[in-house]
C-alpha cells in the first residue's frame, strides 16, 4: 500500500496530500455520480441501475409497502444530504487541508462512490485479496475501486481520531 | 418544574407521560446487514459517530454484522428507529427496522 496521504494534523484539521492527478480522478468520479444521482429522480426499487439502487436500501424487511412509505418520507432529505456532500467535495477538491465537516463530506461522497462502483463491479468480500486478472476488461475499474478504498480508509482513520472518547462499558 | 401536557391529568409530569408511552408503544429495533462493499473500519466509525458508542462496542457490533450477517444496533420507538434507519441509509449502510 502507498504511504498515508490523508491524516489529522496537530491543530485538528485533516491534511490531504493527494497528487493533482488523483484529485482530478476523484473529482471527476464524484461529479459524474452527483450528476447521475441528480438526474435519476427515482429512488429505491424504481432505480433501474443496480449501482444507484444500492444507495436506496429497503427500510423494512419483507414489507415493500412500508419501505415505500418510509422512502417517501426520507428520500428528499437523504438526496439533499448526498448532493451537499458532493458539492463540498467539488468545492474543496484542490484543498490541502480540510476541516472536520469537509472531511466528513468527502468520506460520505467517497463511500457513495465505492457503493455504486463496487455494486456495478459485483465485488465480493474477498475482492482485492487475490491478484487482479489484467486481461479482465473491468480490471481498470477494479483498480479505481480499490484506490477509492485506500482513500476512504485514510479518511475514516483521520475522522475517527477526532471522535470524543467514550467510556466503556456501554453494552447498550 | 416540568410543563404539564394538556392531555394529561393535573400532577402528571412529562417524565411520567413519557414512561407510560414507552410502555404502551411497541418497541422497534434497527438491524444492520452485512454487505460486501462497505469497509469494516467505515462501519465501525459510523456506529461511533451516529450512536456515540465507544470504539470497542462499535467494533464488536461491526464484527457481529460481518460474521453473523446482521446485528441489532439500536432500538426504541418506531419514530426513533425511523430516524436511525434514515441516518444509516444516508451513510450508505444497509439498515432495516422491525418490531421487536
Amino acid at each position: 500500500m502507498p504511504p498515508r496521504r490523508i491524516a489529522r494534523t496537530g491543530d485538528g484539521r485533516i491534511a490531504v496530500r493527494l497528487a493533482p492527478r488523483e484529485r482530478v480522478i476523484l473529482g471527476t468520479l464524484a461529479a459524474e455520480l452527483a450528476r447521475e444521482t441528480a438526474e435519476d429522480g427515482d429512488v429505491g426499487s424504481d432505480v433501474a441501475d443496480e449501482g444507484l439502487a444500492r444507495l436506496w436500501p429497503d427500510a423494512v424487511s419483507d414489507d415493500p409497502t412500508a419501505s415505500a412509505a418510509f422512502r417517501e418520507l426520507t428520500a428528499t432529505d437523504i438526496a439533499e444530504t448526498r448532493a451537499a456532500r458532493f458539492a463540498v467535495l467539488a468545492g474543496t477538491i484542490d484543498g490541502l487541508e480540510l476541516d472536520e465537516a469537509q472531511a466528513s463530506a468527502w468520506l460520505g461522497a467517497v463511500n457513495d462512490l465505492r457503493l455504486v462502483h463496487g455494486t456495478r463491479l459485483g465485488v465480493a468480500e474477498d475482492t482485492g485479496v487475490a491478484p487482479l486478472d489484467e486481461s479482465d476488461p473491468a480490471a481498470a475499474e477494479m483498480i479505481v475501486f480499490l484506490w477509492l478504498g485506500w482513500v476512504e480508509e485514510q479518511l475514516v482513520d483521520a475522522l475517527a481520531a477526532g471522535l470524543p472518547p467514550v467510556a466503556e462499558p456501554d453494552d447498550r | 418544574m416540568a410543563d404539564h401536557p394538556a392531555s394529561a391529568s393535573p400532577g402528571t409530569t412529562v417524565e411520567e407521560v413519557r414512561r407510560e408511552r414507552a410502555v404502551l408503544a411497541p418497541r422497534w429495533i434497527v438491524i444492520v446487514w452485512n454487505d460486501p462493499v462497505n469497509l469494516m473500519s467505515y462501519v465501525t466509525y459510523v456506529f461511533q459517530k451516529l450512536f456515540g458508542y465507544s470504539r470497542p462496542h462499535a467494533h464488536r457490533l461491526m464484527l457481529q454484522v460481518h460474521h453473523e450477517g446482521r446485528a441489532v444496533v439500536s432500538g426504541g420507538t418506531k419514530e426513533r428507529c425511523e430516524h436511525d434507519v434514515s441516518r444509516l441509509h444516508a451513510h450508505g449502510l444497509w439498515a432495516t427496522m422491525a418490531p421487536e
